[in-house]
Protein backbone atom coordinates (compact mmCIF):
# COMPACT_ATOMS: atom_id res chain seq x y z
CA UNK A 1 0.00 0.00 0.00
CA UNK A 2 1.19 3.44 -1.14
CA UNK A 3 1.82 5.96 2.13
CA UNK A 4 2.00 9.24 1.63
CA UNK A 5 2.68 12.36 4.35
CA UNK A 6 -0.68 13.77 3.68
CA UNK A 7 -3.28 11.39 4.62
CA UNK A 8 -5.05 10.92 7.28
CA UNK A 9 -3.39 9.54 10.67
CA UNK A 10 -4.44 5.73 11.86
CA UNK A 11 -2.76 4.64 14.88
CA UNK A 12 -1.61 0.46 14.52
CA UNK A 13 -2.72 -1.62 17.05
CA UNK A 14 -0.53 -3.48 18.92
CA UNK A 15 -0.43 -7.18 19.77
CA UNK A 16 -3.40 -8.20 18.53
CA UNK A 17 -4.91 -10.76 15.94
CA UNK A 18 -6.95 -8.72 12.82
CA UNK A 19 -10.01 -10.23 14.21
CA UNK A 20 -11.12 -7.85 16.72
CA UNK A 21 -10.73 -3.87 16.91
CA UNK A 22 -10.18 -3.39 21.26
CA UNK A 23 -10.14 -0.20 22.20
CA UNK A 24 -7.96 -0.54 25.17
CA UNK A 25 -5.33 -1.52 22.80
CA UNK A 26 -1.82 0.75 22.93
CA UNK A 27 -1.50 2.95 19.74
CA UNK A 28 2.01 2.52 18.78
CA UNK A 29 2.93 3.58 15.55
CA UNK A 30 1.38 6.54 13.75
CA UNK A 31 1.73 6.36 9.82
CA UNK A 32 -0.25 8.46 7.08
CA UNK A 33 -2.51 6.45 4.71
CA UNK A 34 -3.70 8.66 1.66
CA UNK A 35 -7.46 7.64 0.94
CA UNK A 36 -6.23 8.95 -3.03
CA UNK A 37 -3.33 6.32 -3.01
CA UNK A 38 -5.93 3.95 -1.71
CA UNK A 39 -8.49 4.64 -4.15
CA UNK A 40 -5.84 4.20 -7.18
CA UNK A 41 -4.55 1.07 -5.54
CA UNK A 42 -8.03 -0.44 -5.81
CA UNK A 43 -8.68 0.76 -9.40
CA UNK A 44 -5.50 -1.06 -10.37
CA UNK A 45 -6.34 -4.31 -8.41
CA UNK A 46 -9.71 -4.14 -10.72
CA UNK A 47 -7.97 -3.61 -13.66
CA UNK A 48 -5.79 -6.75 -13.11
CA UNK A 49 -8.79 -8.43 -11.81
CA UNK A 50 -10.81 -7.56 -15.03
CA UNK A 51 -7.58 -8.66 -17.17
CA UNK A 52 -7.33 -12.00 -15.63
CA UNK A 53 -10.54 -12.81 -16.87
CA UNK A 54 -10.76 -11.39 -20.18
CA UNK A 55 -11.93 -7.81 -20.27
CA UNK A 56 -15.09 -6.18 -18.52
CA UNK A 57 -18.97 -5.80 -19.21
CA UNK A 58 -20.41 -2.42 -19.49
CA UNK A 59 -23.37 -1.48 -19.23
CA UNK A 60 -24.73 2.66 -19.35
CA UNK A 61 -27.33 4.23 -17.59
CA UNK A 62 -29.05 7.47 -18.11
CA UNK A 63 -29.74 8.94 -14.79
CA UNK A 64 -31.77 12.43 -14.46
CA UNK A 65 -29.34 13.49 -17.72
CA UNK A 66 -26.41 11.97 -15.98
CA UNK A 67 -24.33 9.21 -17.71
CA UNK A 68 -23.55 5.99 -15.72
CA UNK A 69 -21.12 3.36 -16.98
CA UNK A 70 -21.18 0.33 -14.79
CA UNK A 71 -18.15 -1.74 -15.58
CA UNK A 72 -18.02 -5.22 -14.56
CA UNK A 73 -15.23 -8.14 -13.79
CA UNK A 74 -17.29 -11.01 -14.87
CA UNK A 75 -20.63 -11.13 -14.64
CA UNK A 76 -21.96 -12.11 -11.51
CA UNK A 77 -22.15 -9.26 -9.89
CA UNK A 78 -24.94 -7.89 -12.99
CA UNK A 79 -27.39 -9.25 -11.22
CA UNK A 80 -28.14 -5.82 -8.98
CA UNK A 81 -28.25 -3.54 -12.73
CA UNK A 82 -32.39 -5.21 -12.28
CA UNK A 83 -33.38 -2.18 -10.58
CA UNK A 84 -31.64 0.19 -12.94
CA UNK A 85 -32.76 -1.50 -15.98
CA UNK A 86 -35.29 1.39 -16.47
CA UNK A 87 -32.40 4.32 -17.16
CA UNK A 88 -30.17 1.82 -19.83
CA UNK A 89 -29.03 3.30 -22.77
CA UNK A 90 -26.84 2.77 -25.48
CA UNK A 91 -22.95 3.72 -25.03
CA UNK A 92 -23.26 7.37 -26.02
CA UNK A 93 -20.13 9.59 -24.97
CA UNK A 94 -17.80 10.33 -22.08
CA UNK A 95 -19.53 9.16 -18.82
CA UNK A 96 -20.04 11.37 -16.06
CA UNK A 97 -19.45 8.44 -13.28
CA UNK A 98 -17.57 4.87 -13.80
CA UNK A 99 -18.25 2.49 -10.91
CA UNK A 100 -16.19 -0.56 -11.51
CA UNK A 101 -17.70 -3.45 -9.70
CA UNK A 102 -16.06 -6.82 -8.98
CA UNK A 103 -16.34 -10.03 -6.30
CA UNK A 104 -13.67 -12.26 -5.66
CA UNK A 105 -15.57 -15.23 -5.71
CA UNK A 106 -16.78 -15.58 -9.28
CA UNK A 107 -13.26 -14.03 -10.60
CA UNK A 108 -11.18 -16.71 -8.35
CA UNK A 109 -9.10 -13.45 -6.56
CA UNK A 110 -8.60 -12.18 -3.74
CA UNK A 111 -9.07 -8.96 -2.29
CA UNK A 112 -5.93 -7.55 -0.48
CA UNK A 113 -6.55 -6.57 2.90
CA UNK A 114 -7.75 -3.23 3.57
CA UNK A 115 -4.22 -0.36 4.69
CA UNK A 116 -6.40 0.02 8.07
CA UNK A 117 -6.38 -3.13 9.21
CA UNK A 118 -4.73 -3.26 12.43
CA UNK A 119 -5.14 0.60 13.12
CA UNK A 120 -7.10 2.99 15.19
CA UNK A 121 -8.01 6.48 15.40
CA UNK A 122 -8.34 9.13 18.01
CA UNK A 123 -11.90 10.07 18.80
CA UNK A 124 -13.02 13.53 19.07
CA UNK A 125 -14.54 12.46 22.30
CA UNK A 126 -11.08 11.30 23.36
CA UNK A 127 -9.35 7.75 23.35
CA UNK A 128 -9.25 5.86 20.53
CA UNK A 129 -11.67 3.92 18.36
CA UNK A 130 -11.95 1.40 15.52
CA UNK A 131 -11.58 2.24 11.65
CA UNK A 132 -15.23 1.70 11.05
CA UNK A 133 -18.43 3.96 11.94
CA UNK A 134 -21.73 2.72 12.36
CA UNK A 135 -22.93 3.37 8.81
CA UNK A 136 -20.43 1.73 7.52
CA UNK A 137 -17.76 4.73 7.17
CA UNK A 138 -14.51 4.08 7.07
CA UNK A 139 -12.61 6.61 9.49
CA UNK A 140 -9.83 8.73 7.81
CA UNK A 141 -10.85 7.46 4.68
CA UNK A 142 -13.48 10.36 4.19
CA UNK A 143 -12.50 13.56 2.73
CA UNK A 144 -13.79 16.01 0.29
CA UNK A 145 -12.59 14.15 -2.75
CA UNK A 146 -12.85 10.92 -1.10
CA UNK A 147 -15.63 8.38 0.07
CA UNK A 148 -15.42 5.33 1.85
CA UNK A 149 -17.49 2.97 3.50
CA UNK A 150 -18.23 -0.78 4.13
CA UNK A 151 -21.82 -1.53 4.24
CA UNK A 152 -22.26 -3.80 7.61
CA UNK A 153 -24.69 -6.81 6.54
CA UNK A 154 -24.13 -7.05 2.33
CA UNK A 155 -20.05 -6.73 3.09
CA UNK A 156 -19.71 -4.54 -0.22
CA UNK A 157 -16.71 -1.94 0.15
CA UNK A 158 -17.36 1.14 -2.09
CA UNK A 159 -15.35 4.18 -2.73
CA UNK A 160 -15.81 7.01 -4.54
CA UNK A 161 -13.05 9.37 -6.16
CA UNK A 162 -15.68 12.78 -6.49
CA UNK A 163 -12.66 14.64 -8.41
CA UNK A 164 -12.50 11.91 -11.18
CA UNK A 165 -16.24 10.43 -11.15
CA UNK A 166 -14.72 7.07 -10.54
CA UNK A 167 -15.80 4.69 -8.10
CA UNK A 168 -15.29 1.37 -6.84
CA UNK A 169 -17.64 -1.95 -5.19
CA UNK A 170 -16.30 -4.95 -4.35
CA UNK A 171 -17.77 -7.74 -2.24
CA UNK A 172 -16.19 -11.26 -1.72
CA UNK A 173 -19.53 -12.83 -3.52
CA UNK A 174 -22.13 -11.47 -5.99
CA UNK A 175 -24.09 -14.89 -4.69
CA UNK A 176 -24.28 -13.53 -1.13
CA UNK A 177 -25.61 -9.92 -1.48
CA UNK A 178 -28.74 -9.61 0.52
CA UNK A 179 -31.92 -8.49 -1.09
CA UNK A 180 -31.83 -4.87 -0.49
CA UNK A 181 -28.60 -4.58 -2.61
CA UNK A 182 -30.67 -6.03 -5.22
CA UNK A 183 -33.17 -3.74 -5.01
CA UNK A 184 -31.68 -0.61 -3.67
CA UNK A 185 -28.39 -0.77 -5.41
CA UNK A 186 -25.30 1.08 -5.27
CA UNK A 187 -26.75 2.83 -2.61
CA UNK A 188 -23.90 4.50 -0.90
CA UNK A 189 -21.72 5.77 -4.23
CA UNK A 190 -25.66 7.15 -5.39
CA UNK A 191 -26.11 8.80 -2.16
CA UNK A 192 -22.58 10.84 -2.54
CA UNK A 193 -22.53 11.45 -5.93
CA UNK A 194 -25.90 12.66 -7.29
CA UNK A 195 -25.89 15.27 -3.59
CA UNK A 196 -22.96 16.86 -6.08
CA UNK A 197 -25.00 17.14 -8.84
CA UNK A 198 -28.29 18.62 -6.88
CA UNK A 199 -30.09 15.65 -6.10
CA UNK A 200 -30.00 14.19 -2.24
CA UNK A 201 -30.93 10.51 -1.53
CA UNK A 202 -33.66 10.13 0.47
CA UNK A 203 -35.42 7.28 2.65
CA UNK A 204 -38.81 8.19 1.32
CA UNK A 205 -41.78 6.64 -0.67
CA UNK A 206 -43.47 8.85 -3.86
CA UNK A 207 -46.50 8.93 -5.17
CA UNK A 208 -48.45 11.45 -7.85
CA UNK A 209 -49.53 12.42 -10.61
CA UNK A 210 -47.67 13.94 -13.43
CA UNK A 211 -48.60 17.64 -12.52
CA UNK A 212 -47.82 16.66 -8.88
CA UNK A 213 -46.98 14.50 -5.84
CA UNK A 214 -46.24 13.24 -2.18
CA UNK A 215 -43.25 12.30 -0.69
CA UNK A 216 -44.01 9.56 2.18
CA UNK A 217 -41.59 9.63 5.48
CA UNK A 218 -40.86 7.80 8.08
CA UNK A 219 -38.65 5.25 9.38
CA UNK A 220 -39.06 1.38 8.73
CA UNK A 221 -42.35 -0.13 9.47
CA UNK A 222 -44.41 3.14 9.33
CA UNK A 223 -46.60 2.07 7.01
CA UNK A 224 -44.58 4.12 3.45
CA UNK A 225 -44.13 0.89 1.44
CA UNK A 226 -47.32 -0.45 1.94
CA UNK A 227 -49.20 2.95 1.16
CA UNK A 228 -46.94 3.49 -2.20
CA UNK A 229 -47.46 0.46 -3.15
CA UNK A 230 -51.31 0.27 -2.65
CA UNK A 231 -51.23 3.34 -5.04
CA UNK A 232 -50.45 1.14 -7.76
CA UNK A 233 -53.81 -0.14 -8.27
CA UNK A 234 -55.09 2.97 -9.13
CA UNK A 235 -54.30 5.94 -10.93
CA UNK A 236 -51.50 7.41 -9.43
CA UNK A 237 -48.37 6.92 -10.81
CA UNK A 238 -45.00 5.47 -8.94
CA UNK A 239 -41.22 6.70 -8.00
CA UNK A 240 -40.74 4.92 -4.83
CA UNK A 241 -41.49 3.50 -1.90
CA UNK A 242 -38.46 3.45 0.10
CA UNK A 243 -35.06 5.06 -1.22
CA UNK A 244 -36.03 8.27 -3.95
CA UNK A 245 -34.16 11.28 -5.16
CA UNK A 246 -35.43 15.08 -4.21
CA UNK A 247 -33.95 18.46 -5.58
CA UNK A 248 -35.21 21.94 -4.45
CA UNK A 249 -34.00 23.36 -7.49
CA UNK A 250 -35.36 25.60 -8.71
CA UNK A 251 -39.23 23.94 -7.02
CA UNK A 252 -39.09 20.81 -4.74
CA UNK A 253 -39.46 17.61 -7.24
CA UNK A 254 -39.00 14.00 -6.60
CA UNK A 255 -36.95 12.03 -8.57
CA UNK A 256 -37.23 8.29 -9.48
CA UNK A 257 -33.93 6.20 -8.92
CA UNK A 258 -35.15 2.75 -8.50
CA UNK A 259 -37.79 0.89 -10.27
CA UNK A 260 -38.66 -1.74 -7.48
CA UNK A 261 -41.37 -2.33 -4.46
CA UNK A 262 -40.73 -4.32 -1.53
CA UNK A 263 -43.00 -5.19 1.14
CA UNK A 264 -42.98 -7.78 4.24
CA UNK A 265 -44.51 -11.14 3.46
CA UNK A 266 -46.80 -10.14 6.41
CA UNK A 267 -48.05 -7.51 4.58
CA UNK A 268 -48.63 -9.04 0.95
CA UNK A 269 -52.15 -8.96 1.81
CA UNK A 270 -52.20 -5.73 1.63
CA UNK A 271 -51.35 -5.55 -1.80
CA UNK A 272 -52.34 -8.48 -3.36
CA UNK A 273 -52.28 -6.73 -7.41
CA UNK A 274 -48.55 -7.21 -6.81
CA UNK A 275 -48.85 -11.28 -5.58
CA UNK A 276 -48.24 -12.56 -9.46
CA UNK A 277 -45.39 -10.43 -10.06
CA UNK A 278 -43.05 -11.26 -7.05
CA UNK A 279 -39.41 -11.81 -8.09
CA UNK A 280 -37.92 -13.78 -5.02
CA UNK A 281 -41.36 -15.58 -3.83
CA UNK A 282 -38.84 -18.76 -2.91
CA UNK A 283 -36.74 -16.36 0.12
CA UNK A 284 -39.92 -14.98 1.51
CA UNK A 285 -38.86 -16.67 4.95
CA UNK A 286 -35.56 -14.66 4.68
CA UNK A 287 -36.52 -11.36 3.12
CA UNK A 288 -38.73 -9.16 1.81
CA UNK A 289 -40.63 -9.42 -1.49
CA UNK A 290 -39.70 -7.81 -4.12
CA UNK A 291 -41.03 -6.41 -7.28
CA UNK A 292 -39.68 -5.55 -10.51
CA UNK A 293 -42.23 -2.76 -11.53
CA UNK A 294 -41.02 -1.75 -14.97
CA UNK A 295 -41.35 -5.15 -16.25
CA UNK A 296 -44.52 -5.47 -15.46
CA UNK A 297 -46.69 -2.04 -14.98
CA UNK A 298 -43.64 0.16 -16.77
CA UNK A 299 -46.79 3.05 -17.20
CA UNK A 300 -46.71 3.26 -13.01
CA UNK A 301 -43.19 4.48 -13.00
CA UNK A 302 -42.74 8.02 -12.84
CA UNK A 303 -39.31 9.09 -13.66
CA UNK A 304 -40.43 11.94 -11.42
CA UNK A 305 -43.10 14.98 -10.62
CA UNK A 306 -43.02 18.22 -8.38
CA UNK A 307 -43.96 18.06 -5.01
CA UNK A 308 -47.09 19.51 -3.38
CA UNK A 309 -46.50 18.00 0.00
CA UNK A 310 -44.74 15.78 2.82
CA UNK A 311 -47.03 12.99 4.19
CA UNK A 312 -46.27 11.23 7.35
CA UNK A 313 -48.53 7.91 7.28
CA UNK A 314 -49.55 6.72 10.64
CA UNK A 315 -51.71 3.33 11.03
CA UNK A 316 -54.59 4.20 13.43
CA UNK A 317 -56.68 0.55 12.92
CA UNK A 318 -59.89 2.59 11.80
CA UNK A 319 -61.64 2.10 8.77
CA UNK A 320 -61.00 5.32 6.69
CA UNK A 321 -58.07 7.09 5.77
CA UNK A 322 -57.76 11.10 6.46
CA UNK A 323 -55.24 13.96 6.05
CA UNK A 324 -54.74 16.14 9.34
CA UNK A 325 -52.41 18.96 9.37
CA UNK A 326 -48.86 18.23 10.80
CA UNK A 327 -46.55 20.73 12.60
CA UNK A 328 -43.70 22.45 10.05
CA UNK A 329 -41.15 20.13 11.93
CA UNK A 330 -42.75 16.89 11.63
CA UNK A 331 -41.86 16.19 8.03
CA UNK A 332 -38.21 17.46 8.63
CA UNK A 333 -37.66 15.72 11.70
CA UNK A 334 -39.03 12.17 9.78
CA UNK A 335 -36.96 12.64 6.73
CA UNK A 336 -34.29 14.00 8.16
CA UNK A 337 -33.74 11.33 11.05
CA UNK A 338 -34.31 8.38 8.94
CA UNK A 339 -32.32 9.40 6.00
CA UNK A 340 -29.13 10.34 8.61
CA UNK A 341 -29.55 7.42 10.31
CA UNK A 342 -28.94 5.30 7.51
CA UNK A 343 -26.69 6.65 4.94
CA UNK A 344 -22.88 7.05 5.34
CA UNK A 345 -21.93 10.59 5.56
CA UNK A 346 -25.29 12.16 5.38
CA UNK A 347 -24.75 15.36 6.57
CA UNK A 348 -25.08 19.13 6.90
CA UNK A 349 -25.45 19.10 3.29
CA UNK A 350 -28.52 16.78 3.30
CA UNK A 351 -30.17 19.13 5.82
CA UNK A 352 -29.78 21.82 4.24
CA UNK A 353 -31.58 20.14 1.23
CA UNK A 354 -34.09 18.44 3.06
CA UNK A 355 -34.61 22.20 4.99
CA UNK A 356 -35.11 23.44 2.34
CA UNK A 357 -37.69 21.47 0.49
CA UNK A 358 -39.64 21.06 3.84
CA UNK A 359 -40.44 24.62 4.06
CA UNK A 360 -41.82 24.84 0.83
CA UNK A 361 -44.38 22.61 1.00
CA UNK A 362 -47.04 21.60 3.41
CA UNK A 363 -46.94 18.40 5.88
CA UNK A 364 -50.13 15.77 6.77
CA UNK A 365 -50.62 13.24 8.58
CA UNK A 366 -51.91 10.76 6.69
CA UNK A 367 -54.05 9.01 8.73
CA UNK A 368 -54.34 5.52 7.32
CA UNK A 369 -57.40 3.32 7.08
CA UNK A 370 -58.33 -0.35 7.03
CA UNK A 371 -60.05 0.08 3.58
CA UNK A 372 -56.59 0.31 1.85
CA UNK A 373 -58.97 1.83 -1.56
CA UNK A 374 -59.42 5.14 -0.09
CA UNK A 375 -55.69 5.63 0.58
CA UNK A 376 -55.02 6.76 -3.17
CA UNK A 377 -58.23 8.14 -3.10
CA UNK A 378 -57.38 10.69 -0.69
CA UNK A 379 -53.99 11.44 -1.09
CA UNK A 380 -55.39 12.97 -5.02
CA UNK A 381 -58.08 14.42 -3.98
CA UNK A 382 -55.30 16.71 -1.69
CA UNK A 383 -53.24 16.95 -5.13
CA UNK A 384 -56.29 17.69 -7.38
CA UNK A 385 -58.37 19.65 -4.87
CA UNK B 1 -37.70 18.24 41.51
CA UNK B 2 -35.81 19.18 38.43
CA UNK B 3 -37.62 18.73 35.01
CA UNK B 4 -36.26 19.07 31.45
CA UNK B 5 -37.82 19.26 28.29
CA UNK B 6 -35.89 18.41 25.01
CA UNK B 7 -35.72 22.19 22.80
CA UNK B 8 -38.41 22.04 20.65
CA UNK B 9 -38.76 22.96 17.81
CA UNK B 10 -35.04 23.66 17.45
CA UNK B 11 -34.00 19.80 18.18
CA UNK B 12 -35.49 17.38 15.92
CA UNK B 13 -34.59 13.44 17.50
CA UNK B 14 -36.15 10.29 16.98
CA UNK B 15 -35.13 7.08 18.43
CA UNK B 16 -34.23 4.68 15.64
CA UNK B 17 -32.99 1.17 16.06
CA UNK B 18 -32.55 1.55 20.07
CA UNK B 19 -30.00 4.38 19.01
CA UNK B 20 -31.66 8.12 19.65
CA UNK B 21 -31.15 10.63 17.00
CA UNK B 22 -30.81 14.21 17.75
CA UNK B 23 -30.50 17.01 15.68
CA UNK B 24 -29.43 20.89 16.61
CA UNK B 25 -31.14 22.94 13.56
CA UNK B 26 -29.71 25.97 14.60
CA UNK B 27 -26.33 24.85 14.82
CA UNK B 28 -26.61 21.75 12.74
CA UNK B 29 -24.89 19.17 14.48
CA UNK B 30 -25.72 15.93 15.00
CA UNK B 31 -25.66 13.46 17.90
CA UNK B 32 -26.71 9.87 18.75
CA UNK B 33 -26.71 8.77 21.93
CA UNK B 34 -26.89 4.72 22.29
CA UNK B 35 -27.99 2.14 24.75
CA UNK B 36 -28.73 3.88 28.03
CA UNK B 37 -28.65 7.42 27.03
CA UNK B 38 -30.93 6.19 24.53
CA UNK B 39 -33.93 5.12 27.37
CA UNK B 40 -33.17 8.38 29.68
CA UNK B 41 -33.72 10.36 26.42
CA UNK B 42 -36.91 8.31 26.40
CA UNK B 43 -37.84 9.23 29.37
CA UNK B 44 -36.57 13.04 29.25
CA UNK B 45 -39.32 13.35 26.24
CA UNK B 46 -41.83 11.46 28.23
CA UNK B 47 -41.55 14.26 30.74
CA UNK B 48 -39.80 12.39 33.78
CA UNK B 49 -37.67 14.15 36.28
CA UNK B 50 -34.02 13.73 36.64
CA UNK B 51 -34.91 12.02 40.46
CA UNK B 52 -37.18 9.78 37.99
CA UNK B 53 -35.19 8.84 35.83
CA UNK B 54 -32.64 7.89 37.77
CA UNK B 55 -35.00 5.44 39.66
CA UNK B 56 -36.05 3.96 36.85
CA UNK B 57 -32.94 3.37 35.48
CA UNK B 58 -31.50 2.09 38.43
CA UNK B 59 -34.41 -0.32 38.58
CA UNK B 60 -33.99 -1.67 35.10
CA UNK B 61 -30.18 -1.88 35.22
CA UNK B 62 -27.57 -3.49 37.36
CA UNK B 63 -25.04 -0.91 38.78
CA UNK B 64 -23.93 0.99 41.94
CA UNK B 65 -26.69 3.66 42.42
CA UNK B 66 -23.78 5.82 42.77
CA UNK B 67 -22.50 5.39 39.01
CA UNK B 68 -25.98 5.26 37.83
CA UNK B 69 -26.77 8.75 39.33
CA UNK B 70 -23.65 10.50 38.37
CA UNK B 71 -23.77 8.78 34.61
CA UNK B 72 -27.21 10.42 34.42
CA UNK B 73 -26.35 13.89 35.95
CA UNK B 74 -23.39 13.77 32.96
CA UNK B 75 -25.44 13.42 30.42
CA UNK B 76 -28.03 15.68 31.51
CA UNK B 77 -25.02 18.67 31.93
CA UNK B 78 -23.75 17.48 28.18
CA UNK B 79 -27.51 17.51 26.62
CA UNK B 80 -27.64 20.86 28.72
CA UNK B 81 -24.44 22.40 27.62
CA UNK B 82 -25.65 21.44 23.42
CA UNK B 83 -28.73 22.85 24.54
CA UNK B 84 -30.72 19.78 23.20
CA UNK B 85 -32.53 19.73 26.65
CA UNK B 86 -33.72 22.94 28.69
CA UNK B 87 -35.39 23.43 32.30
CA UNK B 88 -38.78 23.81 32.49
CA UNK B 89 -40.47 24.47 35.86
CA UNK B 90 -43.53 21.47 35.27
CA UNK B 91 -44.00 18.64 33.27
CA UNK B 92 -47.06 18.84 30.65
CA UNK B 93 -49.07 16.26 31.94
CA UNK B 94 -50.25 14.43 29.13
CA UNK B 95 -46.58 13.79 28.20
CA UNK B 96 -45.87 12.35 31.33
CA UNK B 97 -46.96 8.56 30.47
CA UNK B 98 -45.92 5.46 32.39
CA UNK B 99 -42.76 3.87 32.22
CA UNK B 100 -41.96 0.34 30.97
CA UNK B 101 -39.67 -1.34 32.72
CA UNK B 102 -39.30 -4.28 30.99
CA UNK B 103 -35.80 -5.01 32.58
CA UNK B 104 -36.59 -4.19 36.20
CA UNK B 105 -37.25 -7.41 37.18
CA UNK B 106 -35.30 -11.10 37.78
CA UNK B 107 -31.60 -11.93 37.46
CA UNK B 108 -31.14 -10.57 34.16
CA UNK B 109 -30.56 -7.13 33.85
CA UNK B 110 -28.26 -5.30 31.38
CA UNK B 111 -25.07 -3.57 32.67
CA UNK B 112 -25.62 -0.27 33.49
CA UNK B 113 -23.13 1.88 31.13
CA UNK B 114 -22.38 5.46 31.33
CA UNK B 115 -24.40 7.00 29.00
CA UNK B 116 -22.03 9.49 25.94
CA UNK B 117 -23.70 11.81 24.00
CA UNK B 118 -21.56 12.13 20.70
CA UNK B 119 -21.75 15.02 18.46
CA UNK B 120 -20.63 14.80 15.28
CA UNK B 121 -20.21 18.74 13.12
CA UNK B 122 -19.03 17.47 9.93
CA UNK B 123 -18.20 14.85 7.35
CA UNK B 124 -15.30 13.42 9.06
CA UNK B 125 -17.05 13.32 12.63
CA UNK B 126 -20.02 11.51 11.29
CA UNK B 127 -18.86 8.47 12.57
CA UNK B 128 -20.84 6.76 15.08
CA UNK B 129 -19.50 3.69 17.66
CA UNK B 130 -18.15 0.60 15.96
CA UNK B 131 -19.97 -1.93 15.50
CA UNK B 132 -19.24 -4.96 16.59
CA UNK B 133 -16.78 -7.04 14.12
CA UNK B 134 -15.02 -10.08 13.28
CA UNK B 135 -12.29 -9.76 10.67
CA UNK B 136 -11.78 -13.06 8.74
CA UNK B 137 -8.12 -14.00 7.24
CA UNK B 138 -8.68 -11.78 4.16
CA UNK B 139 -8.52 -8.89 6.39
CA UNK B 140 -12.01 -8.09 5.97
CA UNK B 141 -14.77 -7.59 8.10
CA UNK B 142 -17.02 -10.31 7.78
CA UNK B 143 -20.70 -9.40 9.21
CA UNK B 144 -23.10 -11.32 6.25
CA UNK B 145 -23.91 -14.61 7.96
CA UNK B 146 -23.72 -15.60 3.56
CA UNK B 147 -20.21 -15.03 3.76
CA UNK B 148 -18.10 -17.74 5.15
CA UNK B 149 -14.16 -17.27 6.02
CA UNK B 150 -11.69 -17.68 3.66
CA UNK B 151 -9.42 -20.70 4.74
Amino acid sequence: MLMSPVGPILIQIMSRMPNQINEADVPVKAEAVDPVDFFADSCQIFQRVSHKIGGTLDKFYNLHGHLIQLSFAGPALTRITSALEHWAVEPNGQPDLTIHLWDDASTNTQMPPPPWLGYGVYDPNGGMKGVYGKRGEVRGFNTDRIRTAFQWGSDVLSVLDMEQGRAIFWTRNAEHLPQWEIGSPLRNILHWWLNKQGMQYIHAGAVGTPEGGVLLVGKGGSGKSTTALTCLNSDLVYVSDDYCLVSTDPTPTALNLYNTGKVREDNIHRVPHLAPVIHNIDKLDQEKALFFLNRFMPEKLSKGFPLKAILIPRVTGKVDTTLTSAPDTAGLSALTLSTVHQLPGAGPAALQIIKRLTSQIPCYYLELGTDLAQIPRVIKEMLVG
Amino acid sequence: MTHFRVNSPNVIHEIIDGEAVLVNLDSGSYYSIDSVGAVVWDYVEKGLSRHQIVEAIASQYDGEQADIDQGVQQLFIQLQEEQLIVPTETPSSNRHAPVTTPASTGQNKPQFETPILHKYTDMEDLLLLDPIHDVDESGWPNSNPNNVSYA
